[in-house]
């Protein structure tokens, strides 16, 4: 860049050009919903053919999801480091997924009181899952403009209206079917459309 | 029709790309700076100095994997020369 002076237009242009510049780095590879994804689908599947075998706690194998978050924040930590910049949607992103994961965890407990007081929760829990799960995949995916998200995410919240309808054995599949329209299928695009930003920008 | 005077630290191309890719993102690495701009590593030193000492940028030096990192971020006096600039290159424009 030279140290011309510049006419009001050009520097219009420079501005413009540099914003969209900014603009275009994308900073989602798409390995985290990928990661969640499939070990939630697992867990789905896992269960139901655990509870299908009379297995006395099939619900065991959701302990499993206390290592992968464990993995989580080692991988947050791993990854800012590497970053080179932090858009502002990379900070508001990053703050409602934080604030989703706080309401998970306090859903699981507030489940947890109501069963051991005798109250059926979880009959119903998997559709308030499902709803809690479309809105970080919602929110993440107009920021981005990233259309198969949103659509992953009004999949969660169709499924959370069709669950109830479903016998409570089954409740593990519309589960299972979220985690492959919202996170697995829009998971894999991202690490496409990542890697050709990659790409582009070392091409 | 008043033209206002433009800033003079901001009515450069350099130190302008810099404001502009600053004013889009939370930070930046000097790295991400020099790929966007395509400036060499020497001039956008000095013209992040530059802005520095006008106190529109914020520089913090640390170390990221022992190497050295250098982080770059807009300051809310940068934002408001930023934005007083653009206002006064739309007096600038025909109508």
């Amino acid at each position: 860049m030279t140290e011309e002076p510049l006419s009001s237009a050009e520097s219009l242009r420079l501005i413009e050009s540099m914003i969209q510049r900014a603009k275009n780095q994308f900073n989602e590879d798409g390995f985290l919903y990928l990661f969640w994804g499939w070990l939630i689908l697992f867990c789905c599947i896992a269960e139901f053919i655990l509870a299908r075998m009379h297995f006395a706690y099939p619900w065991l194998i959701w302990l499993l999801t206390w290592v992968a978050l464990a993995y989580h924040i080692i991988y947050i930590r791993r990854k800012r480091r590497k970053r080179v910049v932090t858009t502002q949607s990379d900070h508001f992103l990053g703050m409602v997924w934080i604030a989703y994961i706080i309401a998970l965890f306090l859903m699981v407990v507030l489940g947890n009181i109501y069963e051991a007081r005798g109250q059926h929760f979880w009959e119903f829990g998997n559709s308030l899952l499902l709803l809690l799960y479309g809105i970080p995949t919602f929110t993440t995916g107009m920021v981005l403009k990233f259309k198969p998200l949103w659509i992953g995410a009004l999949g969660c919240w169709t499924l959370a209206m069709i669950a109830p309808f479903l016998p409570p054995d089954y409740h593990d599949l519309p589960l299972a079917l979220a985690m492959i329209i919202a996170w697995i299928i829009p998971g894999y695009l991202l690490k496409v459309q990542h890697r050709k930003q990659t790409w582009t920008s070392n091409s | 029709m008043d033209f206002k005077q433009l800033d003079p630290i901001l009515h450069s191309q350099l130190r302008l790309a810099i404001m502009s890719l600053l004013i889009s993102v939370s930070e930046a690495e000097f790295t991400f700076l020099k790929e966007k701009t395509s400036a060499t590593a020497g001039n956008l030193s000095v013209q992040l100095n530059k802005l520095k000492e006008a106190g529109y940028v914020e520089i913090v030096k640390q170390f990221k994997n022992n190497y050295p990192q250098t982080m770059c971020r807009i300051t809310p006096l940068g934002i408001k020369a930023f934005e007083e600039y653009v206002k006064a290159l739309q007096t600038y424009l025909p109508k």
